[in-house]
C-alpha cells in the first residue's frame, strides 16, 4: 500500500547478490562515502558569505581583510589574517590593543568584510560557457541564522543570459523510482549530448519521483556535479521526494509546477532510519548539496531529521531570495516544527526562495527562464525517458510471467521440460542484463526474481541433466 | 452564523488576492468566465461515484476529445462522490464502493484535465465529496457548492502513511503523502492550512482578516472558529465553505450556477454526461458479469467430468475477465481489491491453462485414448480442470 515504503530500503538480498550490473552490489549507504570526499574538498576552498548588510565577500582562510563589525552598539574595523569564516562567526587574527590577538566576531555582528591581501592566486572560471563553481562554506551544522541563496541569487541572474550559441533547451523527463524509472544513466546521456553542443546548454529536467535507491542517489551526485560544471541544470518539479528531492536540490535553480511537493529525504534501511555517523554523513552532504546551489543547508536538514525546525523572516524591502533562515519556529513563516518533516509545496518553496519560480507549462516555464519562447533543441532527452521507460514497461509485464512459468511448462517429458526451463532462465538473464531495475523493482515487490548467480547455476544444471539424458538416449539406441 | 454576512466581501477579496500573479509565477489558471457572451454554451463533466473506478482518468480521455469538439464557452465539473452518507452511526456504507487510494492518479487526473483543457473557464460545482473526491473540489480555483454537499475526509491522505513505527520514518512519509496531498489545494489556490487541518486529526482550524485577506490558522485564536477539536478534522459543508470563503457560493442547479456566474440563459451541452454514463453502465455491467466468470474459473461446472473442457472453460472465462480488465482499469482496480485477482494471476493462470491443454493433447496422441489429465509433470497450478480426475 505505501508507495513511499519500500522506497529507501537497501535491495532485498536476493537480487543484491545477483546484481548485473556494477553499481547495484556496492553496499548500502555507500553515498556516505562520497560525503566525506566532498567534505574534504571543501576545507581547501574559496568561501562566499552574504551579510545581512547586503553585501557578500568571496575569498579564502588566510586571506587579509578588514571586517566592519558592530560591538556594544558602536561600529568597529577590524584588520588582519582570516582564520574563519562561516555562518557562525568570523575569526580574524589581527593586531589589538598592540598586541596580536585572535577576535571572534559572531556572523550576524558582522556588516561587511573585503579582502585586501588575497592569499590565492585569483580564481579562473572553470568553463567558458557555463557557471563558475564556487564551493559553498560548510553547511548544515552550524545552526545558526542564515541567509538564502546568496550565490544562488547570483548564479541566478548570470544564468539567464542566455549564451551566444543558444539554440534551445535540452528536455529529460524522468519518472518513477530512482533507480529504477529516475537513473543516473539518463541524466549523464543528457549530459553527453549536452557537452556535444557546446558548453552552456540548459538542462531542464523534470523530476516527478517518489524517491527510491540510495546508490543510484549516489551516482546522480557526482554526475550533475559534473554537468553543471559546464551546463545551466534546472529541475522542473512535479514530484521530488527523498532521493528525487535530493537529485532536485544538486540543480542550479528549482522551478516548481504547481502541484509539485519536494522534501522527505530520511533515509532509512528496513524501516529504521538510519543514525549516528551514517546519519551525520547524510545530513552534512546534503546540506553541501544545497548550499552548492545556493540554497540553505537547514532546508535539507529539514527534509532528513524529524526533530529540525525550520523557518524563516523576510528583511523589510526584501524578496523571497533575502529570506533568512533560522532554525526554530521563531520566524514569522514556520515552514517546520520539530514533530514533523520537510516536504515543500509550491508556494511555500517560491515564498522563501527554494523555487525561482512555478510554471505549469514548458511555455510558462520558458518565460520564467528568460527564454524567447520553449523550444527543444533536440527530442534526445525525450527519447532516452521514452526507450528506457518502454524496456522498464515491458519487463515489469513480461519478467513475472517468466518468473511463474519456470519449472511449470514444456509437456510431459523431460525433455521437452528442460527445454523450457533452458528458454525461460536465457530470457530471465537476458532482463537480468537488459534490465537490473526490473529485477529489484519486482524483487521489491514480491514477485520472486531468481537471483542472477541462481539462474547462471540453474542453466548450467539444466544443460548438464539435457546433456546426460541425450548421452542416456544415445547409448540405449547404441546397446539396442 | 453569526459571520456569515461579514465574510461575504472577505470571500471576494480573498478571490481577488488569490489571482495576484506575481513575476514567479507563471502557472495560468483558466481563464474567467466570459462575460460577453448572452447564452453560453455549458458542457457538464460529470465526476460521480466511485473515485478510481467511475471517476478514473480513461474516461476523460474520451471527455476531453469530445470537449473539442462541442467546443463550449463554459465547463463545469459537476462533483458528486462520497465514502459514506450522513448517517454516520449506522454504518450502512457500502465499503466497496469507497474510494480507492490513488493519491498520484487522482493528481495525474486533475493536471490532465486543467491542462487539455486550459482554454476553457473552468467551474468546479461540489454536490458531495467526501473522502479522495474533496481533494478534486479543492483543485479548481473557481469553487461552488450545492447547499447539501459536504467537503470532507482527506484524513485519508494522512492514513496512508500510518504503519511506520520510527519516528523519522513515519515523519517522512506523513510529509511525503500529504505533501503531495496539499498539491491539489496548490492547484486551486487554496491556503495549506485548509488541507492540513482537513488531512491531520490533531489541527484546528480559525481564520481572521487581516486587512481585506483572510488569514488562516491552525489554531482555535481566529475570530471565526471552524474546527476546534483536536481528535477529528473538520466537517465542513457548503454552508461553511460560503461564509469562510472557501467557496464561491451555493447552487443547487446549474441553473442557478449559471446565474450566479451572471447568465440568465445558457445552452447545455450534455454529450459529457452521456459519455460518462455509459462509460459507468458498461464498466459495471462487465464488473457484475466478472463474478460469473470468475466462478466459472474456479469451478468449470457443466463439463461432465471432463479434464479438457473443463481446463477449456475456465481458460475461457479467465480470457474475458482479462479483456474486461483491459478495457476498463476499473474492472481491474474492483476485482484486486475485492478478490485479489490480478491481471497478472489470471495472465499467468491461462498460460498454466494451455499449458495443462497441450499436455493433455500429448498424452492423448501418446497413449492413443481418452483425457489422461495434466500428466506427471510440475504446474499443476492452472485454471478449473483439477477434479476431472
Amino acid at each position: 500500500m505505501n508507495k513511499l515504503g519500500s522506497q529507501d530500503c537497501d535491495i532485498p538480498a536476493g537480487a543484491r547478490s545477483g546484481a548485473g550490473r556494477s553499481s547495484l552490489v556496492r553496499r548500502p549507504f555507500a553515498i556516505l562515502a562520497a560525503a566525506t570526499l566532498l567534505l574534504t574538498s571543501v576545507a581547501l576552498a574559496e568561501t562566499r558569505l552574504s551579510f545581512k548588510s547586503g553585501q557578500s565577500w568571496r575569498g579564502e582562510i588566510a586571506d587579509t581583510v578588514s571586517v566592519v563589525y558592530v560591538e556594544g552598539g558602536k561600529e568597529l574595523t577590524l584588520e588582519g589574517k582570516l582564520l574563519r569564516a562561516d555562518k557562525t562567526m568570523v575569526v580574524v587574527e589581527g593586531i589589538m590593543l598592540g598586541k596580536i590577538a585572535k577576535k571572534t566576531i559572531f556572523f550576524g555582528d558582522v556588516k561587511s568584510m573585503t579582502t585586501t591581501t588575497s592569499s590565492a592566486p585569483a580564481p579562473v572560471a572553470s568553463t567558458s560557457g557555463g557557471t563558475s563553481t564556487t564551493t559553498p562554506p560548510p553547511g548544515g551544522t552550524s545552526g545558526g541564522t542564515t541567509t538564502a541563496a546568496p550565490s544562488g541569487a547570483a548564479q541566478s541572474a548570470e544564468h539567464k543570459t542566455l549564451p551566444a550559441n543558444y539554440q534551445g533547451v535540452l528536455f529529460l523527463p524522468i519518472e518513477g523510482m530512482v533507480g529504477t524509472g529516475t537513473r543516473e544513466d539518463e541524466i549523464k546521456k543528457i549530459g553527453q549530448e549536452a557537452d556535444r553542443l557546446g558548453p552552456g546548454q540548459i538542462i531542464v529536467i523534470e523530476i516527478t519521483s517518489p524517491g527510491g535507491m540510495v546508490i543510484e542517489a549516489d551516482q546522480i551526485h557526482p554526475t550533475i556535479m559534473d554537468i553543471r560544471k559546464r551546463h545551466r541544470v534546472i529541475a522542473w518539479i512535479k514530484e521530488a521526494i527523498s532521493a528525487a528531492a535530493f537529485t532536485a536540490l544538486h540543480c542550479d535553480e528549482i522551478y516548481f509546477m504547481k502541484e509539485g511537493a519536494m522534501g522527505s529525504m530520511t533515509m532509512f534501511a528496513g524501516t529504521t532510519a538510519i543514525q549516528g555517523a551514517e546519519l551525520d554523513a547524510w545530513l552534512k552532504l546534503a546540506g553541501e548539496v544545497a548550499a552548492e546551489s545556493g540554497r540553505d543547508p537547514q532546508i535539507a536538514r529539514c527534509m532528513i531529521k524529524k526533530s529540525f525546525a525550520l523557518s524563516y523572516d523576510i528583511p523589510e524591502g526584501g524578496g523571497p531570495k533575502d529570506a533568512v533562515f533560522r532554525p526554530d519556529t521563531k520566524g514569522k513563516v514556520v515552514l517546520d516544527t520539530p514533530d514533523t518533516m520537510l516536504t515543500i509545496n509550491s508556494s511555500q518553496a517560491l515564498a522563501c526562495g527554494i523555487s525561482d519560480g512555478t510554471a505549469d507549462t514548458p511555455e510558462e516555464l520558458a518565460k520564467l527562464l528568460n527564454l524567447p519562447e520553449w523550444k527543444e533543441v533536440n527530442d534526445v532527452g525525450r527519447r532516452l525517458h521514452k526507450d528506457w521507460h518502454r524496456t522498464l514497461d515491458t519487463g515489469m509485464e513480461e519478467i513475472p510471467k517468466l518468473v511463474f512459468r519456470l519449472g511449470r511448462t514444456g509437456g510431459i517429458d523431460r525433455v521437452g521440460q528442460i527445454g523450457a526451463d533452458i528458454q525461460t532462465c536465457e530470457k530471465l538473464l537476458a532482463w537480468w542484463a537488459k534490465c537490473t531495475e526490473c529485477m529489484i523493482e519486482l524483487s521489491q515487490k514480491g514477485i520472486g526474481v531468481p537471483p542472477e548467480e541462481s539462474l547462471k547455476e540453474r542453466l548450467i544444471q539444466l544443460r548438464d541433466e539435457l546433456a546426460a539424458i541425450k548421452k542416456q538416449e544415445r547409448d540405449n539406441k547404441a546397446g539396442n | 452564523m453569526k459571520f456569515a454576512r461579514a465574510f461575504m466581501p472577505i470571500a471576494i477579496a480573498a478571490a481577488l488576492a488569490g489571482s495576484f500573479v506575481t513575476s514567479s509565477v507563471l502557472a495560468t489558471d483558466t481563464p474567467s468566465v466570459p462575460t460577453t457572451i448572452a447564452v453560453p454554451k455549458v458542457y457538464v463533466i460529470p465526476m460521480e461515484g466511485q473515485m478510481g473506478t467511475d471517476i478514473d482518468k480513461s474516461i476523460y480521455e474520451d471527455i476531453v476529445k469530445d470537449v473539442a469538439k462541442a467546443k463550449p464557452d463554459i465547463i463545469v465539473y459537476r462533483l458528486k462522490s462520497a465514502d459514506f452518507d450522513d448517517n454516520y452511526y449506522m454504518n450502512t456504507d457500502d465499503k466497496r464502493e469507497a474510494g480507492i487510494s490513488k493519491l498520484t492518479d487522482y493528481r495525474d487526473m486533475v493536471k490532465y484535465l486543467r491542462t487539455e483543457l486550459r482554454s476553457y473557464p473552468q467551474i468546479m460545482w461540489v454536490n458531495d465529496a467526501v473522502g479522495w473526491s474533496a481533494l478534486l473540489a479543492l483543485a479548481w480555483p473557481d469553487m461552488y457548492m450545492s447547499s447539501k454537499a459536504r467537503l470532507f475526509g482527506l484524513v485519508k491522505v494522512s492514513q496512508t502513511a500510518l504503519g511506520w513505527d520510527d519516528p523519522d520514518v513515519a515523519a517522512k512519509m506523513m510529509a511525503a503523502w500529504t505533501g503531495i496531498g496539499k498539491g491539489f489545494l496548490e492547484m486551486g489556490g487554496y491556503p495549506l492550512e485548509i488541507g492540513d487541518a482537513l488531512m491531520f486529526p490533531k489541527k484546528t482550524l480559525s481564520a481572521r482578516w487581516e486587512g481585506r485577506k483572510v488569514k488562516w490558522t491552525l489554531d482555535n485564536e481566529g475570530t471565526w472558529i471552524v474546527d476546534d477539536n483536536p481528535e477529528r478534522t473538520p466537517l465542513l459543508n457548503a454552508q461553511i465553505a460560503d461564509d469562510s470563503g472557501i467557496s464561491d457560493g451555493t447552487a443547487d442547479s446549474v441553473d442557478d450556477l449559471l446565474f450566479m456566474l451572471g447568465f440568465r440563459e445558457f445552452t447545455k451541452i450534455d454529450s459529457g454526461e452521456k459519455l460518462f454514463k455509459s462509460y459507468v453502465d458498461d464498466w459495471r455491467r462487465d464488473f457484475a458479469k466478472c463474478e460469473d466468470l470468475l466462478r466459472q474459473v474456479t469451478d468449470p461446472t457443466g463439463t461432465s467430468g471432463d479434464a479438457e473442457k473443463a481446463i477449456g472453460k475456465a481458460k475461457r472465462a479467465a480470457e474475458d475477465i482479462l479483456a474486461m480488465m483491459k478495457r476498463y482499469p476499473a474492472i481491474e482496480t474492483r476485482l484486486q481489491r475485492e478478490r485479489g485477482v490480478s491481471r497478472l494471476a489470471l495472465e499467468n493462470g491461462i498460460a498454466a491453462a494451455k499449458e495443462q491443454l497441450r499436455r493433455i493433447k500429448e498424452a492423448e496422441r501418446a497413449k492413443g485414448r481418452g483425457p489422461g489429465g495434466g500428466g506427471n509433470a510440475p504446474g499443476g497450478s492452472g485454471l478449473g480442470g483439477g477434479k476431472s480426475k
